[in-house]
C-alpha cells in the first residue's frame, strides 16, 4: 500500500476513438507527487487527447483515472483539483487582469476554516465548512497570485491590451488561484516568442519547485520539455513510446522513432548552436 | 458502462432547450396547424365558389407584381449609384431611401391618397386629376414600401462585387452601360430573384395600404379581412390565408436552399468615378429619396393643417386635441398601449431570440438543429396568417391572454422573430469557442459564464435587435389587428379606425408620431449600439503603437538582438538616417523598450517585445495541394513541395526559414498525394495538416477557402518556392504585404504601386514587381481576408479564381496590400521540368514510373 501513496495520478487502460477512429490506445502510466511531466510528441499523436481526458473535458471509452489512489474517472472537470492553462489563454476579453483571476473564486462554495461573528476565519480551528470565500478573502488570493506571476502593475488593465507572455501569467494566476494539486499545460507557449518563452520557462519550473505541485505539461518542442521534465512521455501513434527521465530517452531511446524524432532533432540543435557561434 | 454513468450527468439547460423549442411550437406551429383543422367543407366551397375570391387573387398578383417590378428596378438603379459614387454622407442617403421601413404601409397609403386622390394635393395644386382610387395608388404605394428592403439586399450584394472584371471591360473601352447591363445585372442574377420574392411576399400580403388606398378593387388580404372581421367566417378566412401562405413559402424555401452567407461587412469604396457619372448618380439617388418621402411629407403637413382640403391654414390644434384625453381625436390610449407592447416586444423579445441563438450555437443536444430551422422557419408566415391562427387556438384564454395586451406582444415577438434571431446568432459565433471548457475546467457556471461573459461581449447586437423589434411593433397592423380590442388598440391600428371615420387629420397626426419615434429609436440605437462596440474595441487597441521607422529600428534590433550594433550599422540596415535613426534609439532608451549594456550589446527589454508584440507574425499557412502539372513526369510520384532540388524538399526551405524565425504554428493545406506530406511530421513535428477535398476541380482559392477560419497575422505561402535567402521570412511584419522584386519586364504575375500599396496586378509587364508567393495578413486585413475570401468563394465562377485575386483584384478596395522589396535571387520559382533539370541535372534521367 506505501507504493500507492507515491502515486498522485494513475492512468489505467485508457481507450478513445473518434467516429471509430483510434486516438489513444492502451495508454496507462503513473505520476508521482511533485513531478513535473512533459507529454512530447508531433501534431496528432493523441496528447491533447489525453490531457483532455486528464482533466474530464473528454470521456475515456473504457479505461481508469485513479487519483491519490481515488477513482476519478467520471469526476467533473472543476471536481478534480486540477487546472487547465490553454494555449490561446482564453482569457475574457471584458474583464480586467483581477477580475479573470477573481473570477473562478467569486460565488465557488469549498471546504473553509469557520468564521467568526466579525466574519473573519476562526484562526487555529480546525473546523472546516462548507461555503463561499468572503471579499476579504477572495482579495488576499487574487492579490497574492498576481503578485507571484509579477503583474501586480497591471491588475487592472485589460486583457487585451497586453503581450501574450503576460497574458499567458494572467492565464496561470487564474489557474493558480484555485489553488489545483495538478497543473496541466496545453501549449502554452507555442504562441509566444523565444525569448519569452525561456524567461516563462524558469518561471514556471520555480512556481513548482515553490508549491510543489505536479505539473503535466503537453508540448511538441524537444527543447522545452528536455529542459523542463523530470520525466517525459514521448507520444507517437496514439501509444506511448517511452516515458522515462530526460537523460535516460536521450542515452537509450526505446525505438526508431524516440530516436529520429527526439535524439536526432537535439543533437541538429546542439549542432545548430555550436556552428552559430563559433 | 462509464460512458453510461457519466451521460447521466445531468444539465439543467435541458430545461431551457425545451423551454425554448416550446415556446416556438406553441405560438407559431400549433397555431397555423390548428387552423388548418378549423376549416369546414362548408367554408371550403363558399370561399372556392365566390367569384370575388378569385377577382381578388386576380387584383392582388397584377399589383404585387407591377409594384415588386418597379421598386426593384428603381432599388437596382439606387443601389448601383450608391455602390459606385463617391460621396461623404452615403449614411444617411442610405437612411434617407430606407425611411419607409420605419412607418406603417396604412401611413403610405394615406400619404398617397392625400395626394393622387379627389381633392388630393396634386388636385388641388396643379388641377392634376386621377380617376380616384385603384390599381394606380396601390402600385405607387407599394413600390414606395417594398424599395427599402430590395434596396438593402442589393446594395448589400454590390458591396462584395467583383471589380476586376469592370477593369477590363474599361480597357477595352466598354461604357458604364454596358458593363452594367453585361456584367453587374448577371451578378446579381440570384439576389434579384431573392429580393423580387421578399418584395412580392411583402405586398401581396399586407392589407395596410390597401385599405387606405384600392377604393373598389378588392385585393386578397381586404377579403380576407372582411370575412373575418365584418362576417367573422373566420374558416373562410384560414383557407385565403393558405393562398397567402404560398408566395412566402416559395421565397422562404428560395431562400435556403439558394441564398450565400449573408453576413456583410461594410466597407468604404474608394473608388474615384466621374464627376459627371457622381453627378448623375448622387442626382438619381436623392430623386428616388424624394419620390419616397413625398407621401410622407404629405401626412405630416396636414398633420398641421386644419381641415384637409378644405381648410389648409396652420395649427398646432390636431396635436393638442390628440393628447389631451377627452377630445375625440384622443390617441393616448393608443400610444400607451403601443409604447407597452413595443417595450415588452422589445424586452421579451430580444431576450427569447438571443437565448434561441444561445442555444442553438452553443450548446449541445438533440434540440438545437429543430430550434434553428423553427427560428428561421418564422420568416415564412405573413401576420395576417399568424393573426388569423391565434385567433383561433387561443379563443379559451378571452381574458386572462386573448384579449389583454399580452397576446398582442407575443404575436409580434413569434411575426419578427427570425431577424433578431439571425443578428444574435452570428454575434454568438464570433465570440472564443474554448470559454465554455475554461468555464468548464475551473467550475464556473454555464449562468455565470452567460450573464458575465457572453452578453457583455455582445451587448451591441443586443440593442440592433432591440431595436429592430420595437420599430417593427410601433408600425406592424397585419396580425395584431384580429387580436386587439376597445382597450388594447395600439397605434398603428388607431389609423385604421380613424380611416373608418374619415378623419384624415388624426390619421395624419398619428403617423407623423410612429415616424417620429421610430426615427428617434432608429438614429439613437445606431449610435449606442456603435458607440459601445467601438467603446470595446478601442480599450483592447490603443496604448502602445509604433510608427512605421520605431517598429522598423526595433525590429532590426531583436533580428539581431544581443550583439553589438552601431547605430551606423542600424541606419543602413533599416535605410534611414543616421539623426532619425539616433532619435528613435533614444526614444527607445527612454520607455525602457531596448537596454544597451556595458559591452555594448543592445538587448530588447520585456517591454520592447510587448510593444512589438501586435506585429508578430501569428502562424504560417502553406498551399501545397497542387498537381504541379507543368513539373510532369516528376509530379506524377511526387507532389511538388517533396521534389528535391539537390538533396533538399522545396518545402524545406521555405519550413526551414520559417522556423528560424520562431513560427512554429505552421499549416500545410494538402490534396495531391496527402498521405505522403506525412513524412514531413518527423522533422517538423508541429505541423499541422488541413485538407483541400476538392483541389482538383478548382483553382487555389479552395486551399485557403479550406484554410479560412485560421487566416489570422499570418504569412500565406505557396509551397513550391525554393527559398534560398531565409531572410526574406521575418519574425515580425508592420502591415499586410506581398513579396516581390523590381524587374524591368516580365511575362509573369507581376504588381503595379500606387504610393505604396499595391494598385493593380497583371500578367506581364514593364517596371513593375515580380510577385512572389509569399504575403503577409496583418490582424485586420485577416479579419476581412477570412470573410471575403467565403463571398468570392461562394459567388459565381469564384472557384475558378486564384486566391490572390480575392485581395487583390475582386475585394481590393478592403485592403492595403504593400510590396515588400526582394532580389530575385532570393527565392527561386522552378515553373516546369526544363528548368529543375537545368538546377539538379540529376533528373536529366528521371523516368516515368
Amino acid at each position: 500500500m506505501e507504493i500507492l501513496n507515491d502515486k498522485k495520478i494513475s492512468v489505467i487502460n485508457i481507450n478513445k476513438r473518434y467516429n471509430g477512429q483510434i486516438v489513444l490506445e492502451d495508454i496507462s502510466f503513473d505520476i508521482k507527487e511533485g513531478e513535473f511531466i512533459s507529454m512530447l510528441g508531433a501534431s496528432g499523436c493523441g496528447k491533447t487527447t489525453l490531457l483532455k481526458i486528464l482533466i474530464g473535458i473528454e470521456t475515456p471509452d473504457s479505461g481508469t483515472i485513479l487519483k491519490d489512489g481515488v477513482d476519478i474517472t467520471n469526476n467533473l472537470p472543476s471536481k478534480r483539483g486540477m487546472g487547465l492553462v490553454f494555449q490561446n489563454y482564453a482569457l475574457f476579453p471584458n474583464m480586467t487582469v483581477w477580475n479573470n483571476v477573481a473570477y473562478a473564486l467569486k460565488g465557488k462554495k469549498d471546504m473553509l476554516p469557520i468564521l467568526d461573528a466579525t466574519g473573519k476565519p476562526v484562526e487555529g480551528s480546525k473546523e472546516l465548512v462548507l461555503r463561499k470565500r468572503s471579499k476579504e478573502e477572495i482579495k488576499a488570493i487574487v492579490d497574492e497570485v498576481i503578485a507571484i506571476v509579477g503583474l501586480s502593475d497591471y491588475a487592472n488593465k485589460k486583457p487585451g491590451k497586453m503581450s501574450g507572455g503576460q497574458q499567458q501569467r494572467v492565464a496561470i494566476a487564474r489557474t493558480l488561484a484555485l489553488n489545483p494539486d495538478i497543473i496541466l499545460f496545453d501549449e502554452p507557449m507555442a504562441a509566444l516568442d523565444a525569448d519569452i518563452r525561456m524567461s516563462l520557462r524558469k518561471e514556471i519550473k520555480a512556481l513548482q519547485k515553490k508549491f510543489n505541485k505536479t505539473m503535466i505539461y503537453v508540448t511538441h518542442d524537444q527543447e522545452e520539455a528536455f529542459s523542463m521534465s523530470d520525466r517525459i512521455i514521448v507520444m507517437n501513434d496514439n501509444h506511448i513510446a517511452q516515458f522515462d527521465t530526460p537523460n535516460n530517452i536521450y542515452k537509450n531511446p526505446a525505438n526508431d522513432f524516440v530516436k529520429k524524432f527526439v535524439v536526432n532533432h537535439l543533437d541538429e540543435k546542439v549542432l545548430a548552436i555550436k556552428n552559430s557561434t563559433k | 458502462m462509464e460512458k453510461a454513468k457519466r451521460n447521466t450527468r445531468f444539465d439543467p439547460i435541458i430545461f431551457l432547450q425545451i423551454g425554448l423549442v416550446l415556446i416556438l411550437f406553441v405560438f407559431l406551429l400549433l397555431p397555423l396547424f390548428f387552423m388548418l383543422f378549423k376549416v369546414t367543407g362548408d367554408d371550403f366551397s363558399y370561399v372556392t365558389k365566390d367569384e370575388i375570391f378569385y377577382k381578388a387573387i386576380g387584383n392582388s398578383l397584377l399589383y404585387s407584381l407591377i409594384g415588386t417590378l418597379i421598386s426593384t428596378v428603381l432599388a437596382t438603379i439606387c443601389a448601383y449609384f450608391l455602390s459606385r459614387i463617391h460621396f461623404k454622407g452615403k449614411k444617411w442617403l442610405v437612411i434617407l431611401l430606407v425611411l419607409p421601413m420605419l412607418i406603417p404601409t396604412i401611413s403610405i397609403g394615406l400619404g398617397v391618397r392625400t395626394l393622387f386622390g379627389v381633392n388630393g394635393f396634386l388636385d388641388k395644386m396643379f388641377g392634376l386629376k386621377f380617376d380616384g382610387l385603384g390599381f394606380f395608388d396601390l402600385i405607387v404605394g407599394s413600390v414606395v414600401f417594398s424599395f427599402p428592403i430590395v434596396f438593402l439586399l442589393i446594395y448589400d450584394a454590390l458591396l462584395y462585387e467583383d471589380k476586376s472584371s469592370y477593369d477590363a471591360a474599361n480597357t477595352l473601352g466598354v461604357s458604364r452601360f454596358k458593363s452594367f447591363i453585361g456584367i453587374t445585372l448577371p451578378y446579381l442574377r440570384k439576389t434579384l430573384i431573392s429580393a423580387f420574392f421578399a418584395s412580392f411576399t411583402l405586398i401581396f400580403a399586407d392589407y395596410g395600404l390597401p385599405m387606405e388606398v384600392a377604393g373598389k378593387v378588392k385585393t386578397l388580404p381586404m377579403y380576407l379581412y372582411e370575412q373575418v372581421i365584418s362576417q367573422f367566417k373566420y374558416g373562410r378566412g384560414a383557407i385565403i390565408s393558405l393562398v397567402l401562405l404560398v408566395p412566402a413559402v416559395i421565397a422562404f424555401v428560395f431562400d435556403v436552399l439558394f441564398k450565400e452567407s449573408s453576413d456583410g461587412v461594410a466597407r468604404s469604396e474608394k473608388i474615384r468615378p466621374s464627376k459627371l457619372f457622381n453627378g448623375l448618380g448622387l442626382g438619381a439617388i436623392i430623386f428616388v429619396g424624394i419620390l419616397l418621402i413625398i407621401p410622407m411629407i404629405a401626412f405630416i403637413t396636414i398633420s398641421f393643417v386644419n381641415r384637409f382640403p378644405s381648410d389648409m391654414s396652420f395649427t398646432f390644434d390636431n396635436y393638442i386635441n390628440a393628447f389631451s384625453p377627452n377630445s375625440t381625436i384622443s390617441i393616448l390610449k393608443f400610444l400607451k398601449n403601443s409604447l407597452i407592447i413595443s417595450l415588452l416586444v422589445g424586452l421579451v423579445g430580444t431576450s427569447v431570440a438571443y437565448l434561441s441563438a444561445y442555444v442553438s450555437t452553443r450548446t449541445k443536444g438533440v434540440v438545437t438543429k429543430p430550434l434553428h430551422l423553427i427560428s428561421i422557419a418564422t420568416l415564412a408566415v405573413p401576420g395576417l396568417v399568424l393573426g388569423i391562427g391565434y385567433v383561433f387556438l387561443f379563443k379559451f384564454t378571452k381574458g386572462w391572454f386573448a384579449g389583454t395586451l399580452a397576446i398582442l406582444v407575443v404575436v409580434n415577438i413569434i411575426h419578427y422573430f427570425s431577424s433578431p434571431y439571425l443578428m444574435a446568432r452570428n454575434a454568438f459565433e464570433k465570440i472564443d469557442r474554448n470559454y465554455e471548457t475554461v468555464a468548464e475546467t475551473l467550475g464556473i457556471s454555464k449562468n455565470s459564464l452567460f450573464f458575465k461573459v457572453m452578453i457583455p461581449n455582445s451587448i451591441g447586437t443586443i440593442l440592433q435587435m432591440f431595436s429592430y423589434l420595437f420599430i417593427n411593433s410601433m408600425i406592424t397592423i397585419s396580425a395584431v389587428s384580429f387580436l386587439c380590442n376597445q382597450n388594447t388598440t395600439p397605434l398603428s391600428v388607431g389609423i385604421t379606425i380613424y380611416e373608418n371615420r374619415g378623419v384624415w387629420e388624426a390619421e395624419s397626426v398619428i403617423s407623423t408620431i410612429i415616424l417620429l419615434i421610430n426615427l428617434l429609436m432608429k438614429i439613437g440605437f445606431d449610435f449606442l449600439s456603435n458607440y459601445v462596440t467601438k467603446i470595446g474595441k478601442r480599450k483592447v487597441e490603443k496604448d502602445m503603437e509604433l510608427n512605421r521607422f520605431q517598429f522598423n529600428v526595433l525590429a532590426y534590433i531583436e533580428e539581431h538582438n544581443k550583439q553589438v550594433l552601431t547605430q551606423r550599422r542600424i541606419a543602413d540596415g533599416v535605410t534611414l538616417s543616421l539623426g532619425t535613426t539616433n532619435k528613435i534609439i533614444n526614444q527607445f532608451i527612454e520607455d525602457d523598450l531596448i537596454v544597451i549594456h556595458n559591452d555594448k550589446t543592445i538587448e530588447v527589454t520585456e517591454k520592447g517585445y510587448k510593444a512589438l508584440e501586435p506585429y508578430k507574425v501569428r502562424k504560417a499557412i502553406v498551399i501545397a495541394a497542387g498537381f504541379g502539372s507543368r513539373m510532369v513526369p516528376v509530379t506524377l510520384d511526387t507532389p511538388k513541395p517533396l521534389v528535391k532540388v539537390n538533396g533538399v524538399r522545396i518545402i524545406d526551405t521555405l519550413l526551414d526559414a520559417l522556423i528560424a524565425k520562431g513560427i512554429d504554428n505552421i499549416t500545410v493545406v494538402v490534396g495531391y498525394k496527402k498521405e505522403q506530406f506525412q513524412q514531413l511530421l518527423e522533422k517538423y513535428p508541429t505541423l499541422k495538416f488541413i485538407e483541400n477535398p476538392i483541389y482538383n476541380e478548382s483553382n487555389n482559392i479552395s486551399s485557403v477557402y479550406a484554410a479560412k477560419d485560421i487566416i489570422d497575422r499570418c504569412y500565406i505561402c505557396e509551397a513550391d518556392l525554393v527559398v534560398t535567402n531565409p531572410k526574406v521570412i521575418t519574425k515580425y511584419q508592420y502591415c499586410s504585404n506581398y513579396l516581390g522584386a523590381y524587374v524591368s519586364e516580365t511575362d509573369d504575375w507581376c504588381f503595379f504601386k500606387k504610393g505604396n500599396y499595391i494598385s493593380k496586378v497583371s500578367i506581364g509587364g514593364e517596371n513593375c514587381w515580380h510577385m512572389i508567393g509569399i504575403s503577409y495578413w496583418d490582424e485586420k486585413d485577416s479579419a476581412k481576408l477570412r470573410e471575403d475570401i467565403v463571398k468570392v468563394f461562394n459567388s459565381r465562377g469564384g472557384k475558378e479564381k486564384y486566391w490572390d485575386n480575392v485581395p487583390l483584384t475582386v475585394c481590393k478596395h478592403d485592403f492595403k496590400v504593400e510590396v515588400r522589396d526582394c532580389k530575385k535571387k532570393d527565392v527561386t520559382e522552378i515553373d516546369n521540368f526544363s528548368e529543375l533539370v537545368i538546377i539538379d541535372p540529376s533528373y536529366a534521367n528521371y523516368k516515368k514510373q
